[in-house]
């Protein structure tokens, strides 16, 4: 096990046992999925001392909606100085997730637990804004990349 | 407060023999390796730094082409590279760059993010040109099946 292993277990470890949870109940692991404001978040051990905390914006059923490429460009360019949020889109569903990359050493369970919060809040505001867009793009007809007039 | 980027990091890297030149442009760090110009921007509200630069500029035409580049990129590359690619409408500037959790990385630090953010920009300029020229050849098929409608049924 590497040390940013065992500092990434330690933390979630901590966080889970600040929430409640018994010590003896906590499974190792690098990968979790997290309850937050009623939203599933999932943390899970990134390299060289990075972890990655993710979560569904948008549900494709079944890629049946074209994904906005344009606006998912833009949002990835304005975000990487403003917070290091990034959009991703699976590729096999087409789904859209939100995802930011952290330093585990900069947390303890109680900067985790807020971050967490603020970080559900940002996925809600995601979603939102993500929706508009497509309405935007459904209302003017376009494919969805950006068009230069 | 000062600017670690311009006070601290410019000096300390000042005789590193792994960057070629490296400047001050306002508050940003400019460093040229192999050749390529990359930036560091802080991000104060957050706590975080920004590593980035342009992949290239784009034509008008090859917007649609550019967003297509950088979600496939983000979709295949990302969790290898760490480096995420976004598009600025306001330049039309297809930028690379990776945002790390960290106020002021060490010199150390800041050299293996750079080298690493070189090595992943052929491969984002690769997988661009490879994405114009598909969507340049959807296109050309597009119109060419467009012109054979009303010719064949003339």
């Amino acid at each position: 096990m590497t040390k940013f292993q065992d500092e990434f277990r330690a933390l979630v470890a901590d966080y889970l046992v600040d929430q409640g949870k018994q010590p003896q109940e906590i499974e190792a692991g690098d990968d979790y999925l997290l309850n937050t404001q009623d939203r599933v978040l999932q943390l899970r051990l990134g390299t060289g001392g990075a972890m990655l905390l993710s979560t569904m914006i948008f549900y494709n059923d079944g890629d049946a909606e074209q994904v906005l490429n344009g606006p998912i460009a833009e949002f990835n360019a304005y975000h990487l100085f403003a917070g290091g949020f990034c959009l991703h889109v699976d590729a096999a569903s087409g789904s859209v997730y939100v995802e930011q990359e952290l330093t585990t050493g900069r947390f303890d369970a109680g900067s985790l637990r807020q971050h967490l919060l603020d970080f559900a809040d940002r996925a809600t505001s995601c979603a939102r804004w993500y929706l508009d867009q497509s309405r935007e793009q459904s209302a003017a007809g376009t494919s969805g990349d950006v068009i230069i007039a | 407060m000062g600017n670690y980027l311009t006070d601290t990091l410019l000096p300390a890297l000042a005789d590193d023999t792994r960057i070629e030149a490296i400047a001050a442009d306002a508050d940003d760090l400019v460093l040229q390796i192999g050749g390529d110009l990359l930036r560091m921007t802080q991000d104060a509200e957050h706590g975080r730094t920004v590593f980035w630069t342009d992949v290239r500029i784009l034509k008008p035409g090859e917007i649609g082409g550019g967003a297509a580049t950088a979600r496939r990129y983000n979709d295949t590359r990302q969790t290898r590279t760490g480096l995420t690619m976004g598009f600025h409408l306001k330049g039309n500037a297809l930028i690379l760059g990776r945002s790390v959790d960290e106020r002021d990385p060490d010199p150390e630090r800041t050299v293996a993010l750079a080298l690493a953010m070189r090595d992943g920009l052929a491969d984002a300029r690769t997988l661009l040109d490879k994405v114009l020229e598909e969507t340049r050849r959807e296109e050309d098929e597009t119109q060419r099946a467009s012109w054979d409608g009303p010719l064949m049924s003339a």
